[in-house]
């Protein structure tokens, strides 16, 4: 009996043991880090091409690093769906007229990453122009061996 | 052994077929009683990483008992912020916290306690709600709105906030890794009916 409880524990543990610890898909830290600032500034690059084309460019890039479960919280505190944050750079009622990130940290979770910085676009947005820095929230999870976007929330700094 | 090649029980009492690592008893007796076992046990084997693994594609139910979970820890929390509880706090928070309040600023774990012991957070009322989850693997994704009333370092609050926070599950606790907080604006807080309620 004892042989086949040992017997049991090792088809049980087998699989997980032979994996050994989370290894981050063979990845260590730095290459997360990589990955993560490629996809990020991927994902920046396709913004700009979609809202400056109206949509005509970029969208299969957004389409790839949005996950379709995105939740998307502007500077004004709106919560937006994948679909209604595509239609906001489509609309025409956003338009960068500088682009830039000046800081920023990850913090790696297996296959969870949370990004935070701080954003220094200057853009127009329904005619209004924001020149005050943002503090942001990215978190991508990979699936299947792609990172995706699954959260953005963006805060006007008021007090460094 | 390649598979459904028949091959000798270890106990010589039964000719048994490996079947994709499933042995499958043609004997019968007190030798087929310990097969059975055996079979039962690698069933059993073979299975449980499978559950486990099932884990990693959460089903609704599963997604469900994650957001009771999450949503038991943020009563607790917000219990614990207007107690000024900083060892309950200590426990939620994850030692890596990324706080980013309404102004923007980025706060620690630390400083983010010391708020609530410093007496600097004071809750004239308390309201947090309209939660929506996000549920993936061992990170779960936490929106909603507060329409707390709070002193803030001696300037009222009252303005709704929208936030999200984010939740990592390690060595079978759940803890809050990241938060942050938006001003709701003026054009859009009459959309907020949760708040005007």
């Amino acid at each position: 009996m004892r042989f086949v409880l040992v017997l049991f524990l090792l088809a049980v543990a087998g699989p997980r043991v032979a994996g050994g610890p989370p290894t981050n898909g063979g990845n260590t830290n730095d290459n997360i880090e990589k990955e993560i600032l490629k996809i990020d500034d991927e994902k920046d690059q396709a913004m700009q091409r979609y809202v400056a084309s109206r949509g005509a460019e970029g969208g299969s890039d957004l389409d790839r690093i949005y996950a379709d479960d995105l939740v998307f919280v502007n500077t004004h505190g709106a919560l937006l769906t994948k679909a209604q944050r595509l239609e906001d750079l489509r609309s025409g009622s956003l338009k960068f007229i500088s682009f830039g990130r000046d800081s920023y940290s990850l913090h790696i979770y297996g296959d969870t990453v949370v990004m935070t910085g701080r954003a220094t676009s200057e853009v127009e947005y329904k005619g209004k122009m924001n020149r005050v820095p943002r503090r942001f929230t990215n978190v991508y999870i990979r699936s299947s061996g792609q990172w995706r976007l699954v959260a953005h929330q963006a805060t006007t700094i008021t007090e460094p | 052994m390649e598979a459904g090649r028949p091959e000798r029980d270890p106990r010589g009492a039964a000719e048994v077929v490996r079947l994709g690592g499933v042995l499958v008893n043609h004997g019968k007796g007190s030798s087929g009683r310990h097969l059975r076992r055996w079979v039962i046990v690698l069933i059993l084997g073979m299975a449980a990483p499978v559950l486990l693994g099932a884990q990693d594609q959460p089903d609704a139910t599963h997604e469900l008992a994650i957001e009771k979970e999450i949503l038991a820890i943020e009563t607790l929390k917000n219990s614990a912020m207007q107690k000024g509880d900083a060892e309950a706090l200590e426990q939620i928070y994850g030692d890596s916290l990324i706080f980013v309040n309404a102004r923007g600023q980025v706060l620690a774990k630390h400083d983010r306690v010391k708020e609530f012991t410093s007496g600097n957070v004071k809750y004239i009322s308390f309201r947090q709600g309209e939660y929506h989850f996000h549920i993936y693997e061992n990170t779960a994704i936490v929106t909603g709105v507060a329409c707390s009333i709070v002193d803030y370092h001696g300037n009222v609050n009252r303005t709704p906030r929208r936030f999200t926070s984010v939740y990592i599950k390690r060595i079978g606790q759940w803890r809050l890794v990241a938060h942050q907080a938006t001003l709701v604006s003026s054009e859009d807080v009459d959309s907020l009916a949760y708040c005007s309620n």
